[in-house]
């Protein structure tokens, strides 16, 4: 009877593991995607018609976090608060090229980590500056490298971005609705970089919003020698005109949005504390 | 003096909240307000078959709004103009819909499938401020390779109507609306397009409460306004119904809340198990099955010397 009672406990016990292995099992796969939006993959017309092309969009990605937040998050509500009852991080840091590919790239995956099924309705992500010596991106937090013409006149040009920001945005807005984990399963979040708020859309009318808080191209255009422009934050406080300086400082950290949803963002100092 | 309970006991139903909610603005942000107002008005309810009677699933049924002459439907489709609704039918062959109380006259529907499409007009009269289908017999509709029969059934509703519009106070016109229940909040329950001004009107199905989504969005901006069925203080009050069903007293209470306040908090999330929960569900289990399995042992041990005395 011993050996046949210690039989059963040892069966119990391996039924119980199992289904303590199904209830730890609800969780899927949550990725992570870059997105430039076609203005970066296919170009487009600045507001004081420029054609700009991009070749590389190098932005330095960390502290990259999924929220299921309740109440929702509502980032526009300067009182809100991202409250939350679990969170699922993309631990690293993530130096990616919304450039990379042709005109019709998907978005870049940047990542993917095991989460928690549910419903992840926030999302948050930090850039800060590459620290590497040997890399061309070594202080920036976004590099834009690209080409510009108008009226036949062509200028390289290279704009770096040592600011560092943390985005916290609500739930993605767009085609198709995103982030709902269910179990063993696929969801996806966007980190999404609208590059028309800082040179304007010539397809929109002058008095656009958009374009009425854009600081365009003619101000960096303006500062070319020979048809190249290698400048960064740094240098233009120098070089812009005092409007033109405020609409740009105005306008980066509106650069991050999910899909169309738009986030709060928090410029950080040197060091990572918050600075505004 | 009441006369007809049937009546009076709809109408006393027919209670009059008007809640306004703004979203907050965000730098080239949208703002969404809007208006709820419970109705009284119809449930459409669309059945398409093939002419063998089998149901047509995942036809394609878009719906346009009085604004499209009647017969129209074909013309404007073809020219692209903005439907009220875009759905498809289930397994059944069946979708419904509530249309926008506010907007009697002949709806159209084009139905659609590979090869084969059919056109509904559906006439919804209003009398005293209440909407019905004008003819008291459904409507079948047979056409190249469909059967379609539209009902509507008239249900007691909130409707909802918000304005859209930039921060800048533009109108957000022609901005696509998505709308989700709370129960599916995977799958649009319809979607639409603001009109000229950037205002939209559905009308919720009170069978479904809890958190009602809706996305606005148009040209890289947009926005979620979520409201609370449940919770958002929306307090039905009865309202004195005269003999004759006049409706006019029904303009009762005004009510305005933040959205912020009252809406916000209440969206379902899946937090799943915790940790503790996991570990008591674990714990409970495996007590119960080593009880089990000590009943059955104990069970056996008892039994086993009476069977060995028979043999």
């Amino acid at each position: 009877m011993p050996r046949r009672f210690v039989t059963l406990v040892l069966i119990v016990l391996l039924l119980s593991s199992a289904l303590i292995a199904l209830a730890q099992a609800a969780t899927g796969t949550l990725e992570f995607y870059a997105n430039g939006e076609d203005f970066v993959r296919q170009g487009f017309v600045s507001k004081d018609g420029w054609a700009i092309s991009f070749d590389h969009v190098y932005v330095n990605l960390t502290g990259i976090t999924a929220y299921q937040s309740d109440p929702p998050y509502e980032p526009a509500d300067e009182d809100a608060e991202l409250v939350f009852d679990v969170e699922a991080i993309l631990e690293g840091s993530y130096l990616v090229d919304l450039a990379e590919g042709d005109e019709d790239a998907d978005p870049l995956l940047v990542g993917e980590v095991d989460a928690p099924e549910g419903f992840y309705n926030a999302l948050s992500w930090e850039m800060v500056p590459v620290e590497d010596e040997e890399s061309d991106m070594d202080g920036y937090t976004l590099l834009i490298i690209g080409t510009a013409e108008k009226d036949g006149e062509v200028i390289d040009f290279t704009l770096g971005i040592e600011q560092s920001y943390t985005y916290t945005c609500g739930e993605y807005v767009g085609d198709e609705r995103k982030g709902i984990l269910e179990a063993d399963d696929y969801a996806d979040l966007e980190m999404t970089f609208h590059f028309d708020h800082v040179f304007g859309d010539g397809e929109l009318p002058p008095d656009d919003g958009l374009n009425e808080t854009a600081p365009g191209f003619a101000p960096f255009a303006a500062l070319a020698e020979d048809g190249v422009l290698v400048t960064d934050l740094a240098a233009l406080e120098e070089q812009l005109s005092e409007d033109d300086w405020t609409l740009l400082v105005d306008i980066l950290p509106t650069l991050g949005h999910v899909g169309e949803g738009h986030c709060h963002a928090t410029l950080l100092d040197d060091v990572g504390e918050t600075a505004e | 003096m009441i006369q007809r309970p049937i009546t009076v006991l709809m109408l006393s139903g027919l209670v009059l909240i008007l809640l306004i909610g703004v979203t907050p603005a965000a730098a080239h942000g949208v703002e969404i307000t809007y208006a709820l107002t419970p109705v009284q008005t119809v449930r459409v309810e669309v059945i398409v078959h093939d002419l063998a009677g089998e149901p047509v699933r995942k036809a394609d049924v878009t719906v346009f709004t009085p604004e499209v002459a009647p017969g129209d439907a074909p013309a404007a489709a073809e020219a692209e103009l903005s439907p009220w609704l875009e759905t498809s039918t289930d397994r059944n062959g069946w979708v419904s819909f509530v249309p926008d109380p506010a907007l009697a006259g002949s709806w159209q529907i084009a139905v659609a499938v590979d090869d084969a499409d059919a056109h509904i007009t559906l006439p919804l009269a209003e009398e005293s401020g209440l909407i019905r289908l004008a003819s008291d017999q459904g409507i079948s509709v047979m056409s190249s390779g469909l059967q379609v029969t539209v009902a509507a059934t008239p249900i007691t509703t909130i409707q909802v109507a918000l304005h859209a519009q930039f921060d800048t106070g533009e109108a957000m016109d022609e901005a696509q609306v998505v709308v989700y229940a709370p129960d599916n909040p995977q799958d649009p329950f319809l979607t639409g397009t603001c009109d000229a001004e950037g205002r939209y009107a559905f009308a919720v199905d009170l069978g479904r409460p809890g958190v009602w989504e809706i996305q606005v969005r148009k040209a890289g901006h947009g926005d979620w306004l979520k409201i609370d069925l449940d919770e958002n203080a929306i307090e039905f009050e009865e309202v004195p119904v005269d003999t004759a069903g006049d409706a006019d007293s029904t303009n009762t209470t005004v009510q305005t809340v933040r959205l912020a306040d009252e809406v916000a908090r209440s969206v379902e999330s899946d937090d799943g198990l915790s940790s503790g929960q996991i570990v008591l569900m674990s714990a409970t289990t495996i007590w119960g099955f080593v009880g089990t399995a000590l009943y059955f042992s104990r069970r056996r041990a008892a039994t086993r010397p009476e069977s060995e005395s028979d043999n």
